[in-house]
């Protein structure tokens, strides 16, 4: 059997090829102006292209970036990121200071560190969000604290009007969650990772959201806040969550009464089809949580408690086994 | 639900799965497990579970049972980053790992733990993309970069743990697809952020290249212009030891040697 060259496949697949499975610095680099006239036609009629730049060599990023005028247009997923490469974001912003150029643009992922750009610059960058069409937005940010008015930053985000998916780390800022009361979002799929967010933020959440399906938040529970929750929940009532089907709680902190401040919020999630609680502090009395889940959640299915054991002696360790190896 | 470790880089000592559901070779799989850090003492709990779905393994030790339970209970083909750097043993126990272990794209390991054992593998095994071999201190000249560029043609990310910086420059010779390099910053704890500002100040006046500093390493993107920069040649940061010296001039003469033949 001969062997097929890449060269004898139809215009047509190759074009299929460039458009939905490699990377647009690896055609730029292998293909463009390299090899011959019918490729480089067939990269100017490739009408979308996605570029990973995550941890990619230093030469193929400033070869491609001088090139990106070329392909601007075309350009629907993009991935940036100082993992590694030190320096490519302040040098991406330096060419391209405003998201908004990319029109076509529909799925970013953006990995900042403050600390190393100029902070006007990255503000600037984060608000030029607002002016894209993106649907998805993964966005990690390192020092956001050194941003000037870093909360409005994120409450433009959630504003965006096209986004359904947006994933936001940070390294444990301390955001205030309230800034998002009267504000309105199409978000769909929510993660929040390493932002200090009090069981009762996600009053704001599901207010500002209510649209969710999917929610993956770190969530604290702390005694000091017990009080002031019980004030701020009577203040404002709970949004109800009706499309909601999966939600994921990675829960710290000692509070023994973090079942009974959930139950509100389960109260209004009637369609939750799949929880996942991660406990990182102490595990109150697992009974409760399966009354909780009986009472509250008519229709979830699937049912998952991580916990750790650090605060467990090896003999209620087995009575907690016993009991979780209930039918329930 | 396992026993919770105090520390990270504490290995497995208990497990439980509750509800068990078991197969017919009685084991119990899960495939919600990633990570895992085994060493003797998890020998036990290894026993009634296969773990399908595991990326990133950490192995302490390795005794002959050991190495057989992993193979047994753990899909090895689905790793992609191995840590063998805190193995005591011998080179020939790791050897026999690897080889099961062959989608691997990260590998953490001593550099005195690679031999010419490895060496048939390693060749083949090229998807190795970023070796990080910062365990413990080491030389790194040109005949250990030698040996590295030959075990791991493909190598995009080096992570070594030197004083001695002043031959960083041949990277550009023997690991043309380096991405990125990261070395440790000659300081072991900041007692301030000014002096950790200071520290960069003083780098930044240094050197020309780009940097990204963390509390035990600088990591620098990597092309021609940063892997000439004049900072390699004032680089000595630390001093290594002179019986660490001696260690690492027999292993690496008998690599070389054991790496000539093959090639004869």
């Amino acid at each position: 059997m001969s062997v097929s060259k890449l060269e004898s496949l139809p215009n047509e697949i190759l074009v299929d090829i460039f458009e939905k499975y490699l990377n647009g610095v690896d055609i730029i680099k292998a293909f463009d102006f390299q090899l011959n006239r019918r490729f480089d036609a067939l990269v100017a009629q490739c009408e979308r292209l996605r570029f990973d730049f995550v941890r990619c060599h230093k030469d193929d990023f400033h070869f491609c970036i001088g090139l990106f005028p070329a392909y601007i247009d075309k350009i629907e997923e993009l991935a940036l990121s100082e993992q590694n490469t030190p320096g490519q974001i302040h040098a991406f912003l330096s060419f391209y200071p405003s998201f908004a150029t990319f029109k076509r643009l529909r799925k970013l992922y953006f990995h900042v560190n403050v600390e190393a750009v100029q902070p006007a610059l990255a503000y600037n960058a984060l608000r030029s969000l607002s002016n894209t069409a993106l649907d998805t937005l993964s966005i990690k940010i390192i020092k956001i604290q050194d941003l000037y008015r870093s909360d409005n930053a994120i409450v433009e985000i959630f504003s965006m009007k096209t986004l359904k998916k947006l994933t936001i780390a940070c390294d444990g800022y301390k955001m205030n969650w309230n800034v998002l009361n009267g504000g309105s979002s199409n978000i769909e799929y929510l993660t929040i990772r390493n932002i200090s967010c009090q069981s009762q933020d996600l009053t704001y959440i599901f207010r500002c959201a209510s649209g969710l399906k999917y929610l993956d938040i770190d969530l604290s529970f702390d005694t000091l806040f017990r009080n002031y929750q019980s004030e701020s929940s009577s203040k404002h009532p709970l949004t109800r969550m009706s499309m909601l089907h999966t939600a994921i709680f990675n829960i710290y902190g000692n509070d023994q009464t973090t079942h009974s401040q959930l139950e509100p919020y389960f109260q209004c999630m009637p369609s939750l089809h799949r929880l996942e609680i991660k406990l990182y502090g102490r595990l109150s009395d697992f009974s409760v949580w399966e009354t909780l889940l009986q009472t509250s959640l008519p229709s979830l299915a699937y049912f998952t408690l991580e916990m750790t054991t650090v605060y467990l002696t090896d003999s209620n360790m087995s009575s907690i086994l016993e009991s979780i190896q209930s039918p329930f | 639900m396992n026993r919770y470790r105090y520390r990270s880089n504490e290995p497995v000592a208990q497990w439980w799965i509750a509800p068990q559901r078991k197969l017919n070779n009685n084991l119990s799989v899960t495939n919600r497990i990633l990570r895992l850090h085994l060493c003797i003492e998890s020998l036990f709990f290894l026993q009634n579970h296969y773990f399908d779905n595991v990326t990133h393994l950490v192995v302490g030790e390795l005794n002959g049972n050991f190495f057989e339970s992993i193979i047994k209970h753990v899909n090895c083909l689905r790793i992609k980053y191995l840590d063998v750097s805190s193995m005591k043993e011998e080179n020939s126990k790791i050897s026999s790992l690897l080889p099961y272990t062959r989608n691997i794209t990260y590998l953490r390991i001593n550099l005195n733990q690679l031999s010419h054992q490895q060496f048939a593998y390693l060749k083949e095994c090229s998807g190795i993309k970023c070796l990080d071999i910062s365990a413990s201190q080491h030389r790194f000249d040109r005949n250990n970069i030698f040996v590295i560029a030959n075990m791991f043609p493909n190598l995009e990310h080096l992570i070594i743990n030197t004083g001695d910086l002043r031959d960083v420059p041949i990277l550009q010779t023997y690991l043309p697809r380096l991405r990125s390099l990261t070395f440790p910053p000659g300081i072991s704890i900041f007692s301030d952020g000014y002096e950790e500002k200071l520290f960069d100040h003083n780098l930044r006046e240094k050197s020309q290249f780009l940097f990204q500093r963390e509390t035990n390493s600088i990591t620098v993107w990597i092309d021609q212009a940063a892997l000439q920069d004049s900072y390699w040649r004032k680089g000595k940061t630390t001093t290594s030891s002179s019986s660490e010296r001696a260690t690492n001039r027999s292993w690496l003469t008998k690599t070389i040697e054991k790496l000539s033949s093959l090639f004869k």
